[in-house]
């Protein structure tokens, strides 16, 4: 899928994770900030970039600012963004990605 | 102790309300702010702890302002994240994803820690963006010249008239590339799609010479608040030196800029500390360069101001000795 239009989804409160979502050219670009980034910045990326997969998308600009987030909750606000972009409506929710 | 409900959105409209946030603006220490800033504010959230406002955060454009929180309820930032990250959502509904904000530099830290990134900072304000696109996003944009001498404009050229041309004539025969950034700001008179394309045509024949947006971060809108500062000049130097800072910091390095060409104002105040800021800030890394005024050929000053004046009296005629056949052709045809 191709990723048009800018998109957010999170907050900055602790335990949450904000996640922008914007066109990119070439690839995936992530500026990730986190608390935690040498502890888990590794796994962060890559929760993120199994998402990306899943909904295959190949370019986009991220901006992840991370306030210790568990896994799943990185990974619901990603899709919630990618959604958001999308313009994905309740029924065609592929929810199995 | 608070959680998203808590912040409602306050209507400043509303002479009580307005009197809450006044208080908590002086309680806090933000003491100058005018009236036609408050009026200017597009949105205004708050919460309140019993019938009493104790923190609030306002949206103007793309801008988070006063950012306002009670000592006793700062708890290591949790409310200032909270109100910071409202905000954010508030202006992402209305489809804003670059959001600036212009700060003290103790508070600098606190937006870092939320994800902003800083711009540039002076000994006494910080700016710093959020979101996409960023300023890398800006700057990757610009066609990079690999030539020794570069130099730079920034004009507004509201309309562009024969002194803008001398201007950049002058830069491109003293260097080998000239950029030449426009005040991206929708102004009185003309726009700034019209600004833009004036500029180009008329200076087609130069060959050397790239003119594009300055976007949000040459003499941009946003680094221009008063509203934490004591007195009007005091401000304008605050605000010069923060944007000779940015072109400094952030443009000049990034595209190997060696020399600002500035016009002589000898009429304007506000340019003059401009361009006084510039020689401050830039030099000696960056030389500044000001060009003196030049006159038509039967000695009268040539102003944009002037050209404005008789632009709408409508005698398109009487500009022609001021600016150059290019703008001239394009006004006629944008008055058709």
């Amino acid at each position: 899928m191709k990723i048009e239009n800018t998109a957010v989804a999170g907050t900055l409160e602790s335990s949450d994770v904000q996640i922008m979502i914007s066109e990119g050219k070439e690839g995936i670009t992530i500026d990730l900030e986190s608390q935690v980034l040498e502890q888990f910045g590794r796994q962060i990326k890559q929760v993120i970039l199994d998402t990306l997969t899943a909904y295959d998308i190949t370019d986009a600009q991220l901006k992840v600012v991370d306030k210790g987030a568990l896994d799943c909750v990185i990974k619901a606000r990603l899709t919630a963004a990618i959604h958001r972009s999308l313009g994905i409506q309740h029924k065609e929710t592929p929810w199995e990605v | 102790m608070f959680n998203q409900a808590n912040i409602t959105r306050l209507f400043l409209s509303n002479k009580k309300t307005l009197s809450d946030w006044k208080t908590l603006m002086l309680d806090s220490g933000i003491e100058r702010f005018s009236n036609e800033e408050v009026m200017l504010l597009d949105s205004t959230y708050g919460i309140y702890e019993e019938e009493r406002l104790v923190a609030t955060v306002s949206i103007s454009g793309s801008l988070v302002k006063y950012i306002a929180i009670l000592d006793e309820f700062r708890q290591e930032g949790s409310v200032f994240n909270r109100l910071v990250s409202h905000a954010l959502q508030e202006l992402a509904s209305e489809q804003v994803f670059h959001v600036f904000v212009l700060t003290k530099l103790k508070f600098q830290q606190s937006f870092e820690y939320l994800g902003f990134k800083l711009i540039a900072a002076t000994d006494q304000v910080a700016f710093l963006e959020y979101g996409i696109p960023t300023i890398e996003n800006f700057l990757e944009k610009i066609p990079q010249k690999n030539v020794t001498k570069k130099a730079s404009i920034v004009m507004n050229a509201n309309p562009f008239t024969k002194g803008h041309y001398h201007l950049i004539e002058t830069a491109a025969n003293e260097n080998d590339w000239v950029y030449v950034f426009v005040v991206e700001k929708e102004q009185d008179v003309f726009s700034t799609k019209d600004r833009l394309e004036m500029i180009r045509q008329g200076t087609k024949k130069l060959t050397n010479v790239t003119v594009i947006l300055g976007g949000d971060y040459m003499i941009s809108p946003f680094t221009f608040p008063m509203y934490f500062l004591r007195q009007n000049d005091e401000a304008t130097k605050v605000q010069t030196t923060l944007d000779a800072t940015i072109f400094k910091a952030s443009i000049a390095s990034y595209l190997g800029i060696s020399t600002r060409y500035v016009g002589e104002e000898p009429l304007s105040q506000m340019t003059e500390t401009y361009n006084q800021a510039l020689k401050e800030n830039l030099e000696p890394e960056i030389d500044v360069k000001i060009i003196p005024r030049i006159m038509t050929e039967t000695g009268k000053i040539i102003s944009a101001t002037n050209v404005r004046k008789h632009v709408a009296t409508g005698d398109l005629s009487a500009i022609l000795e001021f600016v150059p056949k290019t703008t001239y052709d394009y006004l006629v045809r944008l008055k058709k």
